[in-house]
């Protein structure tokens, strides 16, 4: 024993003692909390690559006679030739924790306890009396924000879009977060946060549950539909429907409704349904105000195809952000108002003469709306 | 996660917060790493002889995890996009780094760094940290001597005998 290892012993309990205390006490329960949804998260990732490995092993079983007895070659069997689809990363559903709700901007997805404010661009709920307040697209303006008479949150949390990359390259530390490498941002007054640029993203939030909403970060179904990899086929147990000109498949258990009315008071897109309508009556009743909390704006699963008049007068109030040919129909992205619960896509299945309104729900992992965009194609 | 686990958690799973910060210098990265360790520690307990096995291969797991890491970082550590703000090197910035002991043990190799924090912090012999990093008890001996060479050469005071 000599005095430096004396002193390295002294200047290792001194760190741990000054970073505790920096640390605000924080319980076991936190620890356990977040351990409990990794143990989580693995335990689905195992499930999906069994189920993976089992339905690969299963069409190798099937493809494999086919191929032999085919008279043409291997390869044009195309279940020979996909590559398998877990080639795709998927949102990580395990992060969000029971009774909280996601909330989705570009490439990323958080979650924040379902009765937190969501404030975007379009529509502000003013602080109102919530625990917690998700920016989406910018940064609480507090001057105008305090000239309106509001409030923040004790929970703030604010999405925007990641800097360019040429505005510094100054990172030290990375980490891995639910998979995805972020960059830590530097902690001050209490805001810490992250910078995923894959993702599209910066993400910064102050408040006592920062830390649990900043380890909800995984990537957003957005990603996951325009992620590049194999196309997704229907599964066998799924349903093609022809409206609209176009033809898309869905899932075989969704309630499928049938109007001519458009627009009305319900928000977004209803759970596991499928909306034809041909849109030829607009509905414009007076509405209750709507609070915009993280519960009531969570993406739902389905689907809405308008055909009529009044749902392409709504699409073209969007922004087409980009234009793609597939399966010889010209499809446009518009750009979402907001948060990203939905995809809304205009396709041409006629040429430029017609026209119809396709919305897609981003919820769960995005495999579902990966599935059903990757089917539409005109009829 | 059955109850023995629970327990062990709630009782060590602040020890090994603690040693990972020393190991990575920050304890948010440190604490990261601790959640992927008791994961894999959970994963595998069925397999361990009985739950004093639990804490020994957890730590193992940790700085196995951690030095894995540092290869993984040296080869990966690519400019990614742009920072606004520079990034955290910890939450002790404002700290006094004494002797600059400190910016001189986050300056040594990981195998020299987790010899020392498993010997001085964890004060564990020479035969346990070689069982922790999977080598010899004389390599353990030799990282040991190196880091504190370097140590000793690094920081501002002098006299120190060997």
């Amino acid at each position: 024993m000599n005095d430096l290892e004396d002193l390295v012993r002294a200047e290792l309990r001194a760190r741990v003692a000054a970073a505790e205390s920096a640390q605000e006490g924080e319980p076991p329960a936190v620890l356990l909390g977040e351990l409990d949804r990794r143990i989580r998260r693995v335990w689905i990732r195992r499930r999906w690559t069994v189920s993976a490995l089992s339905a690969i092993a299963f069409a190798a079983a099937v493809a494999l006679p086919l191929a032999l007895l085919s008279p043409g070659p291997a390869a044009s069997n195309p279940l020979v030739t996909r590559s398998p689809r877990a080639a795709v990363p998927l949102t990580d559903t395990a992060a969000t924790p029971p009774g909280w709700a996601p909330v989705a901007y570009r490439g990323a997805q958080i979650s924040v306890p379902g009765s937190w404010y969501v404030e975007t661009r379009g529509g502000s709920a003013c602080g109102g009396g919530a625990h917690g307040m998700v920016f989406l697209g910018e940064g609480p303006r507090q001057r105008v924000f305090r000239a309106m008479g509001c409030r923040l949150s004790a929970n703030v949390v604010i999405i925007r879009a990641a800097p360019s990359a040429r505005t510094t390259e100054r990172h030290h530390l990375q980490a891995s977060v639910n998979g995805n490498t972020v960059a830590l941002l530097q902690e001050s007054h209490g805001t810490r946060g992250y910078l995923a640029p894959h993702l599209g993203v910066m993400l910064t939030a102050r408040g006592p549950l920062s830390r649990q909403v900043l380890a909800t970060l995984t990537r957003s179904p957005l990603s996951v539909v325009f992620a590049r990899g194999p196309a997704s086929p229907a599964p066998p147990g799924w349903r093609w429907r022809d409206f609209g000109g176009i033809r898309f498949a869905a899932p075989s258990g969704w309630h499928v409704e049938r109007d001519k009315w458009w627009g009305g008071c319900s928000f977004g897109i209803a759970a596991r349904t499928v909306r034809l309508s041909t849109a030829t009556r607009l509905s414009a009743p007076s509405c209750v105000p709507f609070v915009p909390t993280a519960q009531s704006l969570a993406a739902r699963q389905g689907v809405v195809i308008g055909a009529g008049p009044w749902a392409v007068r709504h699409a073209l109030q969007g922004e087409a952000t980009s234009c793609r040919s597939r399966h010889g129909m010209r499809l446009c992205i518009l750009a979402p108002g907001g948060g990203s619960a939905v995809l809304t896509l205009l396709a041409y299945p006629g040429g430029t003469g017609r026209r119809a309104l396709v919305q897609i729900g981003l919820a769960g992992t995005g495999a579902t709306a990966r599935t059903i965009f990757d089917s539409i194609r005109p009829r | 996660m059955d109850e023995e686990f629970v327990q062990f958690v709630s009782a060590r799973g602040r020890a090994l917060c603690r040693t990972a910060y020393l190991l990575t210098g920050d304890w948010q990265v440190g604490e990261d790493l601790v959640q992927e360790a008791l994961t894999r520690t959970y994963l595998r307990r069925r397999r361990l002889r009985s739950a004093e096995a639990l804490e020994p291969y957890a730590r193992r797991v940790l700085v196995s995890l951690f030095l894995s890491s540092r290869r993984r970082l040296w080869h990966q550590e690519v400019p990614v996009a742009a920072v606004p703000d520079q990034a955290s090197n910890g939450s002790l910035d404002a700290a006094e780094d004494r002797h600059g002991l400190w910016s001189a043990l986050m300056g040594l190799s990981p195998q020299q760094r987790a010899v020392l924090v498993l010997r001085y912090f964890e004060d564990l012999t020479e035969a346990d940290i070689a069982a922790v990093l999977s080598c010899s008890p004389g390599t353990v001996k030799t990282h040991a001597a190196r880091g504190l060479d370097r140590l000793r050469n690094s920081i501002s005071l002098e006299g120190w005998t060997r």
